[in-house]
């Protein structure tokens, strides 16, 4: 009559091979295996930026323009995004009062591409266009980008309304709100002429 | 006596030692992973009193996972105002890192007081002195970017997937096939490359983020954050199977010293073993 351990023992002959830490090593390097790919992040693009240029402008897009972002206005971007635009101008498409911008963000360790539209000083819509993070892709749904339509950027610079969050996605969440405010920003002072210098 | 309770053993004997065994084992397995969460936890919390913000570590110490040194660079051309040199996402003006990070060039050259940097989907224009002064993504340019060029006359030319355009503001772009002089790949010289390589590897790496990418596990590669994901549940095992422990040891302290009560100076251990049974017995029903 052989017993269960001399049975064990028979199977796997190394001890090592018969422990319990041995079995929770390989029980975790199972699950790291399996879960692996799934944090991996990769780039997703959700709508082409020149798609989403000719879809804003109804396939009739102006040329593209550029603001100069001068010393003060750099002052202004340091209190919305904390940092500096590590770049002496910012493209945009304007036709009337509608301007266009197309901006980037990093919301956890990759850059967030997001287009906006303003018309006369308030969002008229909110586009995610390309998605580089592992998690907090849930901003891509319209439920969310359409809580920016009618905002405003108030004397504090910030959003007159109230962005709700999503869990799991703060960090994204909060690239937008400020690329949100930015676009606001930069809608201001390229309808005021004097804040552009050649 | 201990030897016959062993092989008897009742349920809550079995769970005792299955929670002791498998508290020791998780310990022994997280013991390092968890010292590392711990060390590191304490060192972001006072970051400002280690000068983690301050001190950078050269890429030279780092594993080369986490911060790879290049075996020589990548892509480099030569321009009116020198090498432009493409190095694990950095683009170098000679052995000067120009302002932001870039995709793999296709071509670059001196135009009009500017750096002109082409790659794919991005045509990056930088000062002399290397700040960036725009860069243009694919919503700005007229295709794909294939090859970059001049043409005679100081045109930019592009060749992309969608054909031959020129610009001279880089805002409006016209198609056509003028006669371009294309900028090509050319190796840089030795010393050059040696220079690249040492302002590379004195970029450094600020030792907040070594110790915060410690603490979480990307240090590790990508698995690492997984890694100390089980090292976080281990640890909640740990705790919870030494309260386990804890509460059991609590009721047999009490049972021992009421046992001790209860008996008398003849009481064998034999009596004892019984009244405990009896006990368990009354518990259960």
């Amino acid at each position: 009559m052989i017993n269960h351990r001399q049975m064990i023992k028979s199977i796997c002959p190394y001890r090592i091979f018969r422990c319990g830490s041995f079995a929770i090593l390989s029980l975790f390097l199972f699950t790291v295996a399996l879960t692996a790919p799934l944090t991996a992040s990769a780039e997703e693009i959700i709508e082409p930026p020149k798609a989403f240029i000719l879809r804003a402008f109804d396939n009739d897009p102006p040329q593209p323009q550029a603001l100069w972002l001068t010393p003060a206005l750099q002052g202004d971007i340091v209190k919305i995004l904390g940092h500096k635009v590590k770049r002496l101008r910012q493209r945009y498409w304007q036709k009337d009062n509608r301007t266009v911008w197309i901006l980037e963000e990093i919301g956890k360790e990759q850059p967030i591409t997001a287009g906006f539209i303003v018309d006369k000083g308030e969002i008229e819509s909110v586009h995610l266009l390309i998605y580089r993070e592992s998690r907090g892709w849930e901003i891509r749904y319209p439920y969310f980008r359409r809580q920016f339509a009618e905002s405003q950027l108030d004397k504090d610079l910030r959003l007159d309304k109230q962005i709700d969050g999503i869990s799991g996605a703060t960090l994204s969440v909060h690239a937008m709100e400020r690329m949100a405010r930015l676009a606001l920003l930069y809608h201001k002072a390229v309808t005021q002429p004097e804040s552009r210098t050649p | 006596m201990k030897k016959s309770n062993v092989k008897s053993g009742t349920k809550k004997g079995n769970w005792r030692r299955i929670s002791h065994r498998w508290h020791r084992r998780i310990g022994v397995f997280s013991a390092i992973l968890v010292i590392i969460l711990a060390v590191t936890g304490v060192m972001l919390s006072h970051a400002d009193r280690f000068d983690l913000y301050e001190t950078t570590i050269s890429a030279r110490w780092l594993p080369k996972r986490y911060a790879p040194l290049p075996d020589a660079p990548i892509h480099s051309f030569i321009t009116d105002l020198g090498y432009v040199v493409w190095l694990d996402h950095g683009l170098y003006l000679d052995e000067k890192p120009l302002d932001s990070p870039a995709p793999p060039p296709v071509g670059a050259l001196f135009y009009n007081d500017m750096l002109v940097v082409a790659a794919a989907d991005n045509l990056a224009l930088f000062r002399t002195d290397g700040q960036t002064i725009d860069s243009l993504g694919p919503a700005s340019l007229p295709g794909s970017i294939i090859k970059l060029g001049q043409t005679t006359d100081g045109t930019i030319t592009l060749e992309t997937d969608t054909g031959t355009f020129s610009s001279t503001d880089f805002f409006s772009w016209t198609a056509g096939q003028p006669a371009v002089r294309w900028s090509h790949e050319s190796p840089v010289p030795p010393h050059l490359n040696t220079a690249l390589l040492n302002a590379y590897g004195a970029r450094g790496v600020p030792l907040h983020r070594i110790i915060a990418d410690l603490h979480s596990g990307r240090i590790f590669g990508s698995y690492g954050p997984l890694v100390m994901d089980a090292a976080a549940i281990a640890l909640l095992l740990l705790s919870l199977t030494g309260l386990y422990q804890w509460l059991r040891g609590k009721n047999r302290r009490k049972e021992k010293s009421r046992t001790r009560n209860i008996s008398g100076p003849g009481t064998t251990p034999a009596d004892l073993a019984i009244m405990a049974d009896s006990k368990d017995s009354t518990v259960r029903k």
